[in-house]
């Protein structure tokens, strides 16, 4: 075979090689969108309490229907009281109503489980838990606003 | 017969050799330049027109990453998922490895990520339970964090050791390294402080620096290392040994940690004496570096450990006392290993990259300081000798590669002895790690008006660049005079954001008029491996606009900004970071499907078609009708 044919045949099938895989490679079509919406500085509303954010006046349990889920206390049970709530009860038999219901109010020395324990989740969300939420986490602010994330 | 002289072949040589050259000069000037300084002067991110305010909370929908991330994180757990790899290796993978030491080394990479719960006695047990570990703190379940990390600190600080004596150093119980030991402590006592336990915080803090301090060379090597390095160094003997010394023992945020605990308990007199170590970077001499990091990692652990400019503010004892809000900023993923050497059977770390580098924090949107960098986990993994681990390994290595040339020579088999020793006898090192552990604590402490609070963290990049997706806003962070607040806060990208990523693809086909088009279904799949997960017949879609406030980035977006579809969903996010700035994703109309195949078709049923556009087609579940970049960078005060 002479030189100038072996060189013609290898341009050739260099070229009809970069022709096939360029005719056979389609651009994709696929997109990411990825834009980030930054929550506002404004808190929103705050629908359920607890004692890390304190009582919200005016409110009565969650286990009677209402938005409270401050862990109980005396003065807790004083300001129930003079929002005209509970009339008939005092803290013990609180707490028995809810040792009675299975809610959890603090675990053994006091460790935050952030409602992801046994009990878990949230009262709210249709748990057995009462523990306060951990402060700075997606929980936290889930409980006080009622906002129940959705997987 | 074609002929060639041996001028040609001289000229082809020269040719190919040329040509490597070019490539390897390209290759250099192509990677990015190596960063050793951090610029602290904040850039601003573009507010767009006529908004006053971030999305309002009560219209972000409930699957949103903002509402459901930690959700999410901890629900992998419970499917035996893994967590912030930015490399998995398939089992299909694995089982095709064509060596041993491969094999190893790629399921050493999974396991550092893996949250799959293992027997207790398994070689790798404790890193399933160090990753999850990492997502309960991540998510603020300290009670079952502190269990795990327990339940792994009683494996970790055990001396007795058995397997991998011969063969792969991963044939041993995973006892982690001693910072990840140190880390393990660390955040134990961080929990146990939090938790008002500052008795068990102070031991727990104790045993980290005790772990840190195992790191010190022995005298042997400290002087020989002083003798070849105190010139280079610019030191006289005494100041060398000096600091070969205190790196071994310069957890910063460790004894900040214990500074502050014994304040708690009343001991002043040591607390001031953990205080000054917290004062003082010292940098790790070249040497340690190259050790410790190879060829590979040394060059970029310039970029990823730092010498901080200024002074650390918050290292003050009254500051302590007065100071009723803490923020602990984790940045980073922890190091990772590769093998190197003859045999594989040296393990170097080198740093995994991330963005993030610099934050801001706020409380109700006005500037109250930017945390301070107090660890660095590179730091503490190049700071440390490595001689008596190497020299094991090095002896198997020459034990291994004596073993394949002896078995050369064994008559009509020796070949295949050879090769099956040489394939199936692994010496690597143990390149499994804490993968999921953060690489750098910054802490800020102030003092905060009583009350609840609305507390922003913003992200930089090295060079003072806004990193949006990193940013948090913690809403009703309590703040009193009688009890100091710590806010654990990590860099996850995506984690507030509002409105999840969502894959789109281009409208073909158009009649405008008619209001029908196609789009190719398979780009629309929820599940790419299966094929049934994509929009089906009669389903609804979203046909949107993209745009971007600069005409030129929009149509750089039309044409340039598909997807690889060899990227893995991580790789995109990585690749598209800031890419988006200024961006405003339009909803147009929304469609039925009418026939599905390859190329799905569509027919609007709300809003009206252009000709001459350009449409995206998305699932009909994008949160808003109109989404806008938006950034708190643009909303807060300084």
């Amino acid at each position: 075979m002479k030189r100038r044919h072996f060189l013609k045949i290898l341009t050739g099938t260099l070229a009809a090689g970069v022709a096939f895989i360029g005719g056979c490679s389609s651009k994709p079509t696929q997109y990411y969108v990825n834009p980030y919406v930054a929550k506002s500085l404004t808190p929103p509303e705050i629908k359920h309490c607890f004692i890390t954010i304190g009582h919200k006046k005016g409110t009565k349990p969650f286990i009677y229907g209402g938005t409270c889920c401050c862990t109980p206390t005396h003065e807790l049970m004083e300001q129930y009281h003079a929002d005209g709530y509970l009339l008939d009860m005092n803290v013990e038999d609180l707490l028995a109503e809810y040792e009675i219901r299975g809610i959890v109010l603090e675990h053994g020395e006091g460790w935050q489980c952030n409602n992801m324990c046994d009990s878990g989740p949230h009262l709210v969300f249709g748990g057995k838990c009462m523990v306060p939420p951990t402060v700075g986490t997606q929980n936290y602010e889930n409980v006080i606003t009622g906002k129940k994330p959705k997987i | 017969m074609i002929r060639f002289s041996k001028a040609q072949f001289m000229a082809l040589f020269i040719l190919i050799f040329a040509m490597f050259l070019l490539q390897a000069c390209g290759a250099r000037h192509a990677a990015p330049p190596i960063q050793t300084t951090i610029n602290h002067d904040k850039k601003s991110w573009p507010k767009p027109a006529e908004i006053e305010e971030a999305m309002d909370y009560a219209k972000i929908p409930n699957d949103s990453n903002a509402v459901a991330y930690d959700k999410r994180m901890v629900e992998k757990i419970d499917n035996n998922e893994v967590i912030w790899a930015d490399r998995y290796y398939s089992d299909a993978m694995i089982n095709s490895a064509p060596t041993e030491m491969l094999r190893d080394i790629w399921k050493a990479n999974n396991l550092s990520y893996s949250l799959e719960a293992q027997v207790k006695g398994d070689n790798d047990f404790i890193l399933p339970l160090l990753n999850r570990s990492m997502v309960y703190i991540s998510v603020g379940a300290y009670h079952s964090a502190f269990k795990l990390l327990l339940n792994a600190k009683n494996v970790m600080d055990s001396v007795y050791q058995e397997g991998g004596e011969l063969g792969a150093e991963q044939g041993k119980h995973f006892k982690g390294e001693h910072y990840e030991k140190a880390l393990a402590s660390f955040y134990m006592g961080m929990m146990l402080y939090i938790h008002g336990d500052y008795q068990n915080a102070r031991a727990m803090f104790l045993s980290a620096v005790e772990i840190d301090r195992e790191s010190i060379p022995n005298r042997e090597i400290i002087q020989d290392w002083v003798k070849k390095n105190r010139q280079s160094l610019g030191l006289s003997s005494d100041e060398a040994a000096a600091l070969y010394n205190t790196l071994g023992d310069d957890n910063r945020v460790v004894h900040y940690m214990l500074a502050k605990t014994l304040v708690r308990l009343d001991d002043y007199g040591n607390a001031k004496v953990e205080l000054d170590k917290t004062k003082q970077y010292n940098k790790v001499p070249n040497h340690m570096v190259n050790e410790a990091c190879g060829a590979m990692g040394n060059h970029m652990a310039k970029q990823y450990d730092i010498e901080p400019s200024n002074e650390n503010p918050y290292a003050d004892i009254e500051r302590f006392e007065t100071d009723n809000l803490v923020v602990f900023v984790s940045m980073g993923h922890a190091p990772t290993k590769y093998a190197g050497g003859h045999e594989g059977n040296t393990d170097y770390v080198t740093p995994r990259q991330y963005p993030e580098r610099q934050a801001e924090v706020y409380v109700d949107g006005k500037l109250i300081g930017e945390p301070y960098p107090l660890f660095n986990l590179l730091h503490q993994a190049s700071s440390t000798s490595r001689s008596i681990k190497d020299n094991i390994q090095g002896g198997k290595a020459f034990g291994k590669t004596t073993a394949v040339l002896a078995a050369r020579f064994i008559p009509f088999i020796g070949g295949i002895i050879s090769d099956t020793v040489q394939n199936n006898w692994s010496v690597v090192a143990d390149t499994r790690r804490w993968g999921t552990a953060p690489n750098e604590v910054q802490v800020l402490s102030a003092r905060v008006e009583p009350g609840l609070h609305t507390v922003t963290v913003l992200f930089y990049d090295i060079n003072g660049n806004p990193l949006p997706h990193y940013e948090q806003t913690h809403y009703y962070v309590p703040v009193s005079d009688e009890k100091e607040t710590v806010l654990i806060s990590r860099a996850i990208r995506d984690k507030w954001n509002a409105v999840n990523g969502f894959y789109c693809t281009r409208v073909r086909s158009m009649e405008a008029e008619r209001g029908v088009f196609e789009y190719v279904s398979k780009d629309l799949f929820e599940n790419a491996e299966d094929l049934n997960s994509g929009i089906k017949k009669d389903e609804m879609v979203a046909v949107v606009k993209v745009e971007f406030d600069d005409p030129a980035k929009t149509q750089q977006f039309i044409e340039a900004g598909t997807v690889s579809p060899y990227l893995s969903e991580e790789m995109i996010k990585q690749n598209f970071a800031n890419q988006f700035q200024g961006v405003k994703v339009l909803k147009v109309a929304e469609a039925k499907v009418i026939r599905n195949g390859k190329h799905s078709k569509c027919k609007v049923t709300k809003g009206q078609l252009e000709e001459n556009q350009v449409y995206f087609v998305t699932a009909n579940n994008i949160p808003f009708d109109n989404i806008i970049e938006l950034s708190n960078h643009s909303f807060v005060s300084r």
